[in-house]
């Protein structure tokens, strides 16, 4: 069986033709790490920003959510550590309405390919199809990127490793904090429905008071989570 | 036979076929082209997949610029062509342009340079390469060579600053050019000494001036006063047709899209 193996281990070094650096960022995987938060947008109205940062250069970035996304910024932009807006690190974002997320590129046709600079962060912005909470679990956010990935072949122990590309590649889905939008009450309509529905069919004056108050309660998480 | 079978068999049967019309009905709309119109779509997208009238809708929103949008939809890539200019003589025959929204362009510097107004002739003495030093601009406290930001040649936004501001003098061939609003208004972000044009939507983090004594803001494009406003375009293949015509509909009559256009942009009229 081909094996394609990542270099990261000092140990293969030996084995290594001398032109390769085991410490060439191409080599290594990428991690990417952000955060969603709402903000108040003046086209999207109640909308979420996110900022996505990782450690390698990226092309191309993919936001996915369990929730069904209803309309996004079309062009994000990158910026540097400082929070300046990094020259020319500029990403169109494309996809589907309504659905689960959207990517956004960075032309790798260009030469030099436009991308966003390792330790830059892209920060963009979204609004949802359906408020945040009307679902029965917590909304989560995803980012993958497309970096590149460079790797070697050793399968054959006769013949020195053979380097391979590096490959154009998408990353695994990394969670983003999303803990500034968590919900208080999930699906608040629907427990609001249940619980003022058991307010007819309360027995006896406490009783009755007591459904009241927690029809009132439902109703007002339902006001909160708008 | 097992009775319970049957049934399972019967309802699962008449689940795929009432299914069936749903999915018969349900229309994907593809849309490629202006940088500028995008933003626009995207929402009024979302409005119109919640109303009665696009339910089930699904888009497929592209980009590239308005001459991509008007070449995708000419070849029949896209059902739909965004455009931020007006036809050219150039394009293929055949295209319809239906308005559905005007935006402004509005010029604009960094915030440490803030110039209350341009007349028509600084602005093309500027983006002509003419005036090339901020000391000679009245009201920039600046001095230093002018970096002209303009956008690309397939962009609808420079065709449109072209003919609305330029006319009948060309823009420099030594200013930068960038791919979409997002990248000048980076640019000018930046860069104290660069001066460039960008839509009402893009006026975060910019200083915007007026343009032949009027603000360069939503109220004033609105009220018809600013001159340099632009119409935004759907470009089909032939009269709009289907769901797409009914889209456009819906975007030019329902009072949930002029809404939805109203936020930053001047709805259909």
């Amino acid at each position: 069986m081909l094996a394609m193996l990542v270099v990261v281990a000092p140990a293969s070094q030996a084995s290594l033709p001398t032109d390769i650096d085991p410490n060439d960022p191409v080599f290594r995987d990428i991690e990417c790490q952000g955060k969603v938060s709402s903000e108040k947008d003046p086209i999207f109205g109640v909308g979420y920003g996110y900022e996505v940062k990782c450690d390698k250069d990226v092309y191309a970035i993919t936001i996915m959510s369990n929730r069904s996304v209803g309309s996004y910024s079309t062009e994000v932009i990158g910026l540097l550590p400082s929070g300046d807006p990094a020259d020319g690190e500029d990403l169109f974002c494309i996809g589907g309405t309504p659905s689960n997320g959207f990517g956004c590129y960075a032309s790798p046709g260009k030469t030099p390919p436009v991308k966003l600079t390792a330790g830059n962060t892209v920060v963009g912005s979204f609004s949802l199809f359906d408020p945040i909470c009307d679902a029965n679990s917590q909304p989560q956010f995803w980012a993958v990127a497309v970096s590149e990935l460079g790797s070697y072949n050793d399968a054959d122990t006769t013949k020195p490793p053979v380097i391979k590309g590096p490959w154009s590649v998408s990353s695994e889905p990394f969670p983003l904090d999303a803990k500034s939008v968590r919900c208080k009450v999930l699906n608040p309509k629907a427990k609001a429905r249940s619980a003022c529905a058991k307010v007819k069919k309360a027995k006896g004056r406490k009783a009755k008071a007591a459904a009241v108050r927690k029809c009132k309660a439902a109703q007002n998480a339902v006001r909160a989570s708008r | 036979m097992n009775p319970k079978k049957t049934v399972l068999g019967i309802l699962i049967a008449a689940v795929a076929l009432t299914g069936l019309p749903a999915m018969a009905n349900a229309a994907t709309i593809t849309i490629s082209g202006s940088t500028t119109v995008a933003p626009l779509v995207t929402l009024l997208a979302k409005g119109y997949v919640k109303s009665s009238a696009g339910k089930g809708t699904k888009f497929k929103l592209l980009q590239g610029g308005s001459d991509i949008g008007v070449a995708d939809v000419a070849r029949g890539r896209v059902s739909v062509g965004m455009s931020s200019r007006i036809p050219k003589p150039s394009d293929p025959g055949g295209l319809v342009f239906n308005e559905i929204a005007k935006d402004a362009l509005c010029v604009a510097t960094h915030t440490s340079n803030r110039v209350a107004n341009f007349t028509q002739d600084q602005v093309q003495s500027i983006f002509a390469g003419e005036a090339r030093n901020w000391s000679g601009v009245p009201g920039s406290k600046k001095s230093g060579t002018i970096n002209v930001v303009i956008r690309t040649a397939a962009s609808g936004t420079q065709d449109a600053f072209d003919k609305i501001f330029m006319t009948p003098k060309k823009t420099f061939s030594g200013a930068t050019q960038k791919a979409s609003n997002g990248l000048i208004q980076q640019q000018l972000q930046r860069d104290p000494l660069a001066i460039g044009y960008v839509s009402l939507a893009f006026q975060k983090g910019v200083s915007v001036s007026n343009y032949k004594g009027v603000p360069c803001s939503l109220r004033a494009a609105k009220s018809g006063q600013y001159p340099g406003t632009r119409p935004l375009f759907l470009v089909t293949r032939g009269a709009a047709s289907g769901p797409v015509s009914k889209f456009i509909k819906w975007i030019r009559r329902n009072p949930a899209a002029l809404r939805i256009a109203a936020k930053e942009w001047v709805p259909f009229k």
